[in-house]
């Protein structure tokens, strides 16, 4: 399910704006475990969950992920 | 701990430390589990079907206290892997998505204990049948036997009815679609498997590879509703 190509700091951006997993989960309108392995990068998720996560977080996919060199 | 002291981090830390013994705990469950409990259903139906007769009787018999052995050795870690009351209560902070998703694992997980039942039944009413002693009553059997490995597959593959739109939404997210077509094959290749072991069988004794049809219809779904949970319970902490 993971790819190593994919580099994510959906961590650090959730945790900066002070939200849970739960809570952004809650946010995106997915479940929580959908965050928890994306955040671990053992979950690529597709355009539409990654501008869902994006929008909750009041920002831009290319913030929240970018191809591994 | 109250809202406000919350650390995601540190609980994260936490859980993934709590969890990495019982995850190892689960994953030796798993095999024994995997094999063990379908043989046994397997040996417990060839025996009451009369399909093994005199010193194959006794081998089938012996395979099945092997089974047993096996399974309960299943079962023992499988129970030292249950979660304490730190976990639980941390598992707690999911929201109702995760729940709904839960408890139809569980839903999943609960048609496995049935087909422990009806299987064993199913393959003898079908053993019946086929050497030509089926009844009224021995038919239906044969029949409620096989809808077991169907509604498994039904519910994995999220086509079972009586859930709204929007619940159907939720159940079907991406993550779990990854995870269902993960499952289905294995599934398929536990059923191929089979199916190609029922078809050797065949050969020798067609009557037999019908019966066994059954079963092969069994494992192909067990592999898969296991498979699902495993990969369900590994995506619960992260992984």
């Amino acid at each position: 399910m993971g790819d190593p190509r994919l580099a994510s700091r959906l961590k650090e951006v959730r945790t900066a704006a002070g939200l849970t997993q739960v809570e952004l989960a809650a946010l995106a309108g997915v479940s929580r475990k959908t965050v928890n392995t994306v955040e671990n990068g053992v979950f690529v998720p597709s355009t539409i969950l990654a501008l869902s996560l994006a929008k909750a977080l009041g920002t831009t996919v290319e913030e929240l992920f970018w191809l591994a060199d | 701990m109250s809202e406000d002291d919350h650390d995601p981090e540190a609980e994260y830390r936490a859980l993934i430390r709590l969890e990495h013994d019982r995850q190892r705990r689960t994953l030796l469950a798993a095999l024994p589990l995997a094999f063990g409990a379908p043989a046994l259903v397997v040996v417990f139906g060839v025996v009451i079907a009369g399909l093994a007769q005199g010193v194959w009787l006794w081998v089938t018999i012996a395979g099945g206290l092997v089974a047993v052995g096996v399974t309960a050795w299943g079962a023992i870690q499988l129970n030292a892997a249950n979660p304490d009351d730190q976990t639980l209560a941390l598992a707690k902070r999911t929201d109702w998505i995760d729940e709904a998703q839960r408890a139809r694992v569980y839903g999943m997980l609960y048609t496995c204990i049935l087909a422990f039942i009806f299987i064993p039944l199913g393959l003898s009413a079908a053993g019946d049948m086929v050497s030509g002693e089926g009844n009224a009553v021995r038919a239906p059997t044969a029949l409620v036997a096989l809808l077991i490995p169907m509604m498994q597959i039904l519910m994995l593959t999220g086509r079972d009815g009586g859930i709204t739109k929007k619940m159907r939404k939720y159940l079907d997210d991406e993550h779990t679609q990854v995870l269902r077509a993960r499952a289905c094959g294995t599934g398929l290749a536990v059923a191929m498997i089979a199916a190609g072991g029922a078809y050797l069988i065949g050969l020798w004794r067609a009557e037999v590879a019908v019966v066994l049809m059954l079963p092969v219809l069994f494992l192909g779904s067990y592999a898969a509703v296991i498979h699902y949970g495993l990969l369900e319970r590994k995506a619960e902490r992260g992984g």
